[in-house]
């Protein structure tokens, strides 16, 4: 309660209703809750994220750097993406921020300090579990974190996000060691799935920004949604890409499938049971469900000709679902 | 979804001078069930459903098994009730956010999804009228009750409890009676009702599937089906609705299978062939 970051977001909703409790667990996991109507009006839950902080990503996911490490400030997201695993991890859609950010920033500089000889930096991915940059007016979460890496040039921030707030980062100047990576789908699938986030124009519009503010911005294709009109849509989602960035300092793009471990399918599909997505053209296989591996290749094959006709392979990243197991999980949130 | 149907409403007081002015809002008439007070109104699109259970948390319980048994579909449950509060003023109306059993280490966190323009504040629930109010909390007999019982028939955003303040230290438990109980209520009436539409409007967001199961079984009704062969079936059916396929072509298929085994390939390959139709979402 007595932190800077939670009296600041305190005063900053002064309308809203406050309620004290003593962990958060106590709310955000306890039974008989259901996302998809909690989805509908979210609370924030501020609390301090006690252990745990920094975890090694998947062994499968890299792009450019040396050790991985993913963290979470946040749980929950401002958007409501249909495909997001999220909905199948947690049990409440409310909004965890975890305001010790400093607690956080001390892990991470542990954790480089011990890659501090390896050749290539260590990568510290946010987003996973949350969108980086969708609630940075209350929670000031980018400020924060840049200043930070500013001071730890041997390590790399990756910043996931389909959010077009950018300010904080378009107010200072540029650091090297940071990658605001945007998640796009092209616009139909984008407004079918990805309820409530920014349009894909306004997303390439927010890239575009940045890029020219000196910022490296990364790509996500990610997840790769099987759909009648696959490869007229992802054509034009390349080609619209490829018209406002500037290819030559893209910093990576990736392709990901729409994969989940089984158990949060199981989950979403309760949840939205009428849905198409969760209805064609997927497989189980070692505890994950994900398209079948010919629709993966397909889709992945015909994407990679299309994005390698502008940046240079070793920018592209590929991660196959069937290289996945429910141990080694990974899908996406941001 | 179903669109003519919306979710039921079910409501329980503890007293029938608290639901009174309830049976009123809604014009609900009394059901002829020997031992229980049940009140209900069938409207064409929407179910209210009323029991005045009795005081105390076994009745509470018992009245809730007695609903969610007698009731299908999806519902609302609200308990609305008097509470006793320390400071805050007669006929305040206060939505329960967290509500404790008197014993009990831990309570109920309630999920505060549907709007409620009021104040919000805990529950403390015990097994005898309270003179000594606890501190920050409503004094009751049966919330808890109604929380750990109604949850488990339904989602925990749509178990809501709201209470009316009926006592404080200025105006003890001892000058209440059933006409007052009813007073206060009735003041609160309009938001009450308001915050019950409310409720049953979010439940309307619960995805309605009974239909299309229903309509997706009768393809199979004269097909000699095992247990295991009919719920692959109507699954593979209803994710090709779900992309975009008609009950019409399912059943023509149907009625042209050689047999189940070359019904369920097909039906597997056409959802692995054909990418479905990118559709808008349904919120």
């Amino acid at each position: 309660m007595d932190r800077p970051k939670t009296q600041t977001i305190l005063e900053r909703h002064q309308r809203a209703e406050h309620i004290v409790i003593e962990h958060y667990g106590e709310v955000f996991n306890s039974h008989a809750q259901n996302f998809r109507l909690q989805k509908q009006n979210p609370a924030l839950i501020l609390a301090e994220k006690q252990n745990r902080r920094v975890i090694a990503t998947p062994a499968q996911y890299e792009t450019g750097g040396g050790a991985n490490y993913y963290f979470s400030h946040m749980l929950n997201c401002l958007y409501d993406c249909r495909y997001c695993f999220l909905q199948g991890m947690y049990r409440s859609a409310n909004y965890l921020l975890f305001v010790n950010y400093e607690d956080f920033v001390t892990d991470i500089a542990a954790v480089a300090a011990e890659h501090k000889a390896d050749k290539n930096p260590p990568w510290f991915f946010s987003g996973y579990d949350c969108d980086s940059l969708a609630l940075e007016p209350v929670t000031g979460f980018a400020e924060y974190f840049l200043d930070a890496f500013a001071n730890m040039p041997h390590a790399v921030l990756e910043l996931r996000t389909k959010s077009t707030q950018v300010r904080s980062l378009l107010n200072r100047s540029a650091i090297d060691n940071a990658v605001v990576a945007f998640s796009l789908s092209p616009a139909n699938v984008a407004e079918s799935l990805e309820i409530g986030a920014p349009s894909l124009d306004k997303r390439l519009q927010a890239m575009q920004k940045l890029q020219g503010a000196g910022w490296r911005v990364g790509v996500r294709f990610d997840p790769v949604v099987w759909h009648q009109g696959w490869e007229a849509s992802y054509a034009e989602l390349v080609e619209q890409v490829f018209n406002v960035l500037d290819a030559s300092t893209i910093d990576s793009i990736s392709l990901g499938g729409f994969r989940l471990p089984k158990g949060y399918y199981k989950t979403m599909r309760k949840l939205y049971p009428e849905h198409w997505l969760f209805s064609a053209g997927l497989a189980e296989s070692n505890g994950m469900v994900a398209y079948e591996t010919e629709i993966e290749a397909s889709m992945f094959e015909t994407i990679s000709n299309q994005i390698a006709d502008h940046i240079a392979t070793e920018n592209l990243f590929v991660y196959y679902s069937n290289e996945l197991t429910a141990e080694n999980q990974s899908a996406t949130a941001g | 979804m179903s669109a003519e149907k919306r979710s039921n409403l079910n409501i329980l007081t503890a007293l029938h001078s608290e639901a009174k002015p309830l049976i009123d809002r809604f014009k609900l008439v009394r059901a002829p069930v020997t031992g229980v007070q049940f009140y209900r109104s069938e409207q064409s699109e929407m179910q209210i459903n009323l029991v005045v259970t009795g005081l105390g948390r076994v009745a509470m319980a018992t009245g809730v098994g007695w609903l969610a048994a007698r009731t299908s579909g999806h519902a609302a449950w609200l308990n609305i009730g008097t509470a006793g509060h320390a400071s805050h003023p007669l006929a305040t109306a206060i939505r329960v956010a967290y509500c404790a059993g008197e014993q009990e280490q831990r309570g109920h966190h309630v999920p505060l999804v549907a709007d409620w323009p009021g104040m919000v504040g805990r529950l403390q629930t015990g097994d005898h009228v309270c003179t000594d109010y606890p501190q920050d909390a409503l004094a009751d007999m049966e919330g808890s009750a109604f929380f750990s019982s109604a949850i488990r028939f339904a989602p925990a955003e749509l178990v809501q409890s709201v209470k009316i303040v009926s006592d404080n230290v200025e105006t003890g438990v001892e000058q209440l009676d059933g006409t007052k109980i009813t007073e206060y209520i009735a003041k609160n009436a309009d938001q009450l009702s308001e915050f019950a539409m409310s409720l049953v409007h979010l439940a309307d967001r619960l995805p309605s599937y009974a239909a299309q199961k229903e309509a997706v079984s009768s393809l199979f009704s004269q097909l000699r089906l095992t247990h295991s062969q009919s719920m692959k079936l109507q699954d593979l059916a209803l994710k090709q609705l779900n992309c975009g396929g008609n009950l019409e072509a399912l059943g023509r298929e149907v009625a042209s299978a050689e047999n189940v085994h070359s019904l369920l390939k097909s039906w597997q390959r056409a959802l692995s062939e054909n990418p479905p139709l990118l559709r808008d979402h349904f919120d």
